[in-house]
């Protein structure tokens, strides 16, 4: 079965300046981080593309650069073929998404339906539709027509996160990038959310993003997961793969890492390395300080994608073929 | 940033000054010009060039030590701020100083005992001490301490009987160090504590609601839980884990308060009869005085610019997360 | 009655919040107790007063707005929540210390790491390297009027070197050997650096170092994982086993996450709105949760995939503490409730051999 890619990202890297000394500026050299090096895959059409990645390995910036916030120093995002950066801004909306903390990504002087209906502004709607569509969206969330007037500072974590979601759907948009949606929620609101996100795509068919450091919540939405460490993609494949067969050594590092609720089933792990800088970051494959199965070759080269089977990609030289 | 403070003010000086006064060579010769020697000092001075040329030479001048000359008693600008300035220095020093020992032990007392009976004496007093005019203040000190119960002087910088100490630095205080004079350093400070404490007692209240407020913040942080968790006794807690970082907010206000001090000073030596920048201001003042008006107030911008510098640096080598750009 | 001497044990306790909203209570007549040597995990959502009951154990509690309104707190057998702030003082540090959420927050900024780490050691090294005799400095029986002689007082002679004296070599020796100790590779320059240099697992293994200079007997960790990534999660649980293993600590570890709960405890207690709902050996309760809210929680954890696993989710909110429920807090969100449970509220009680749950449904 051969589905339609949607998003396409190919060799995408992301520099942010860093500040520099007097010195430095005096002799006019440039430091950067490089958030994001050389990362392509795809998302395909009506599926769930889960991004997993610790603190700083660069998934957010991802994000922003999927959402046109910011631009890549090099690389290309195509969105249904078109190139991302060239679409003019209305055709963006097809776009949306959801950010983990809803206190700062709705703003607070504004009532729910002021929220849900903002993305409506620049079409030509009447009042009555435009309220129309915002009921039926918040209906379809889960959320009572109710709390229309109501403030964010007056809803819970949960219903906050909802009103996002609302407002992310209501132009029926094709793609959501999900930044650690349900990371600021409770256990038992989470599930609830996670079980509407899964609802709502298949009712709407659309495709998501999934960005968290949460394994366990990654796994669970996924159809295919991605693992980024410190801005190297080092393994995409079916959920599956990644759960019963990691073989990139960071991704077997963090499945060993994740706690599951079974006290017959601890985390053994003794030996866990330091999480590297960007600013100064390892040479070749950025795992390889803490790898251990790190080779000559690690320090050198930066490894490439390998296709290990249909489904399952590496960047590891220990499955290099070649 | 000060850069362009510095900038502006200086636009700012140049152009009222000849606004005001189109040809100052004429106003300071007098009313009866020798035409030749009036000349000779638009030549000297440069009046005779287009306007973008004076200003050159007038920032020039500014930076080069030429600020212009007095037209009254003929003495250059600088040289008579010299001989001003010093007591200013020492007024606004000292008043700095006990402003500090005055509002950071209220502040904090407030601070610790949050909605309580001190909080609300403190509060109360700082809402006094901001809203009574630094004048008033001035005259009732002067009144009750000078002279219904006599206990300190009323005007000067020393007493009739102590010798002023050789100028070194101009500031008698200093000097009195220097030359081993203690008798004419305590004289001095006898002399400058009702001003200096005047000025204290009406900004002490700036202080004191930012400590307040930032030491209520300090206090309700996770790291002040740590240390008391750590079994560290109260003073440490207090003075060390709290304190500092209570005060850093507090330095940024150095240069407002020294601003403040600097415009109070106009009242105070007047009323106390002390020769510094307050009362040579007032004096340019009441004479129209152009050049004398507009040194003080490129000198004050300076002090002012240089305490914000100042305030900066204090604040990086307090606070470990900010670097010097 | 007398069984084996708890660390510490926490009795009926009931704290109050004053708030614009009126009196809300966070604990409603809690009771646990933890042995010694034993990691007890504390697991609620958020607003459940698990951080409310770490707060009142070390005495760190925000009085006012909150108020212990009654119940009590022991510590090796003597009440402690009488005590004034400075006779606590000498039983926090080495006796009960605590490590709290957020990394960043939880150092002071302005001091060097090693300095405060070296703190703690002082704070160790004064008290005569041992650990607290409390029979010793006691004065007074529990009921009476409290107070404790400084630790200071009753230690031997020798054991008083003034505390400037040990600033020195000595001090920053140790210094660097705990941060070995917690796995840090480069301790000297770690040692002298800023809290802001450094990543906020650096900054909660600086936290597990203090911890284990002071060598206490009661540790209360406050969610110290939550903001951490999986590896570094990893590795803090596994230092804090270390502290458990090297000077037998009794830790009160509060989570708001199964799983690590699952990871590092002995015990487990599940809080809900105030009270303690279920408390069992972690064996027991992750397999065969007894209270309702034990089990959809563990059902709406995420496991496996969505092809494979539906997720159960709790319906509603959790509660508003202000109007709590006469009966059982759980009955609105609760599939098998009962007319009783809206009506009373059920008691924790022993149901199985040390399995202790608060519901009708195992009367």
């Amino acid at each position: 079965m051969k589905r339609l890619n949607l998003v396409e990202v190919t060799n995408l890297t992301k520099d942010f300046p860093l500040s520099r000394g007097l010195i430095e500026v005096l002799s006019r050299k440039r430091k950067f981080m490089r958030v994001l090096d050389n990362v392509s895959f795809s998302v395909l059409k009506g599926e769930t593309l889960g991004i997993v990645g610790e603190s700083g390995s660069g998934k957010t910036t991802l994000a922003r650069i999927l959402l046109g916030l910011i631009k890549p120093n090099s690389g290309k995002v195509t969105f249904m073929g078109e190139d991302l950066f060239k679409l003019r801004k209305l055709n963006k909306l097809e776009v949306q998404a959801v950010f983990q903390d809803p206190d700062s990504s709705l703003d607070p002087m504004l009532q729910v339906k002021d929220i849900v209906s903002e993305p409506l502004l620049n079409e030509k709607m009447s009042k009555e539709e435009v309220k129309k569509s915002v009921i039926e969206m918040l209906n379809r969330v889960g959320l009572s027509e109710e709390i229309m007037n109501r403030y964010p500072f007056e809803l819970s974590g949960g219903q906050k996160q909802r009103v996002a979601i609302a407002r992310a759907l209501i132009k029926k948009p094709k793609f959501i990038v999900l930044d650690e949606p349900t990371s600021a929620l409770d256990v038992s609101i989470q599930a609830q959310l996670l079980n509407l996100l899964i609802k709502l795509q298949e009712e709407f068919g659309l495709t998501y993003l999934f960005i968290s450091h949460n394994v366990n919540v990654v796994n669970y939405v996924s159809d295919r997961v991605a693992v980024i460490y410190a801005g190297q993609l080092v393994e995409i494949g079916a959920v599956d793969d990644l759960i019963n067969n990691p073989l990139h050594p960071y991704t077997k590092l963090l499945s060993a890492c994740v706690p599951h609720p079974n006290p017959e089933n601890r985390i053994t792990v003794k030996d866990f390395g330091e999480v590297p800088s960007l600013i100064n970051p390892p040479s070749g494959c950025r795992f390889h300080p803490r790898c251990p199965y790190a080779m000559e070759i690690c320090k050198k080269i930066s490894p490439k994608l390998e296709k290990i089977s249909e489904t399952h990609w590496v960047a590891c030289h220990l499955f290099n073929k070649r | 940033m000060s850069m362009f403070v510095l900038i502006g003010v200086t636009t700012l000086t140049f152009l009222i000054s000849r606004v005001v006064v189109p040809n100052p060579a004429r106003a300071w010769i007098g009313p009866k010009p020798n035409p030749d020697l009036l000349k000779a000092l638009m030549k000297k001075y440069h009046f005779d060039e287009p306007i973008y040329m004076q200003y050159f030479y007038y920032v020039l001048g500014l930076f080069t030590g030429d600020w212009g000359i007095d037209p009254y008693s003929s003495i250059p600008i600088l040289t008579e701020i010299g001989m001003y300035l010093p007591v200013t220095i020492e007024l606004t020093v000292l008043s700095l100083i006990f402003s500090m020992i005055i509002g950071i032990p209220l502040g904090v007392l407030s601070a610790t005992h949050r909605g309580k009976a001190w909080d609300n004496l403190v509060r109360l007093s700082y809402l006094i001490s901001t809203s009574i005019p630094i004048f008033v203040v001035a005259l009732v000190i002067l009144l009750v301490l000078g002279y219904w119960l006599k206990i300190f002087p009323t005007s000067g910088q020393l007493s009739l009987n102590v010798a002023r100490p050789p100028t070194i630095t101009g500031l008698i205080m200093v000097d009195a160090l220097l030359t081993g004079n203690i008798n004419a350093f305590f004289d001095n400070l006898y002399h400058m504590l009702l001003p200096s404490l005047t000025l204290a007692l009406s900004s002490f209240g700036i202080i004191t609601r930012l400590v307040r407020s930032s030491m209520i913040e300090v206090l309700e942080m996770e790291y002040i839980k740590t240390a008391k968790v750590k079994g560290l006794d109260r003073n440490k807690v207090f003075y060390k884990h709290s304190l500092r970082n209570a005060l850093i907010p507090t330095v940024t206000m150095l240069a407002l308060l020294t601003a403040w001090f600097l415009g109070g000073s106009l009242f105070i030596e007047n009323i106390f009869s002390l020769p510094g920048m307050g009362r040579y201001t007032t004096q340019a003042l009441l004479m129209f005085n152009i050049p004398a008006i507009m040194g003080t107030t490129f000198l004050f911008t300076l002090i002012i610019v240089a305490m914000n510098f100042i305030a900066d640096v204090l604040y990086a080598l307090l606070d470990p997360r900010i670097t010097l750009e | 009655m007398q069984k084996a001497h708890p660390t510490v044990s926490v009795d009926k306790l009931e704290v109050t919040y004053n708030t614009i909203y009126g009196q809300v209570k966070a604990l409603n007549g809690v009771s646990l107790s933890i042995l010694r040597g034993e990691v007890y995990g504390l697991v609620g959502e958020s607003g459940c007063g698990k951080s409310t009951l770490g707060l009142s154990i070390s005495g760190l509690l925000p009085t006012p707005p909150a108020r212990i309104t009654s119940g009590n707190i022991f510590f090796k057998d003597f009440s402690i929540n009488h005590l004034s702030d400075d006779d606590l003082r000498k039983i926090r540090g080495t006796g009960i210390f605590m490590i709290f959420q957020s990394p960043l927050n939880s150092l002071n900024p302005v001091f060097k790491v090693g300095d405060q780490v070296a703190e703690a050691i002082q704070v160790r090294v004064q008290r005569g390297n041992e650990s607290l005799n409390l029979q010793e400095i006691y004065n007074y029986g529990p009921t009476e009027k409290q107070g404790f002689k400084s630790a200071w007082d009753v230690m031997p002679k020798k054991a008083k070197r003034s505390p400037r004296s040990w600033k020195s070599d000595e001090i920053m020796s140790e210094v660097v050997e705990v941060l070995k100790s917690v796995r840090i590779s480069d301790p000297e320059r770690v040692a002298n650096s800023y809290p802001h240099e450094l990543s906020g697992g650096m900054r909660q293994r600086i936290m597990i170092a203090m911890a284990l200079s002071l060598r206490p007997e009661f540790l209360i960790a406050d969610e110290p994982t939550s903001a951490l990534d999986v590896t570094t999660q990893a590795q803090i649980l596994n230092l804090m086993k270390n502290l458990v293993e090297q000077y037998s600590t009794s830790i009160l570890f509060i989570t708001h996450d199964l799983a690590v709960a699952a990871n590092v405890s002995n015990r487990v207690g599940v809080m809900y709105a105030g009270s303690l709902v279920e408390e069992a050996s972690v064996y027991d309760l992750f397999r065969d949760p007894l209270h309702p809210y034990t089990t959809a929680l563990l059902k709406s954890f995420p496991q496996g995939n969505k092809r494979t696993n539906k997720l159960f989710s709790i319906k509603g909110e959790v509660p508003d503490l202000t109007s709590l429920p006469l009966g059982c807090p759980f009955a609105p969100r609760c599939d098998q409730a009962k007319p009783e449970c809206y009506s009373t509220k059920p008691q924790l009680l022993e149901v199985k051999e040390n399995h202790k749950v608060a519901c009708f449904l195992y009367k």
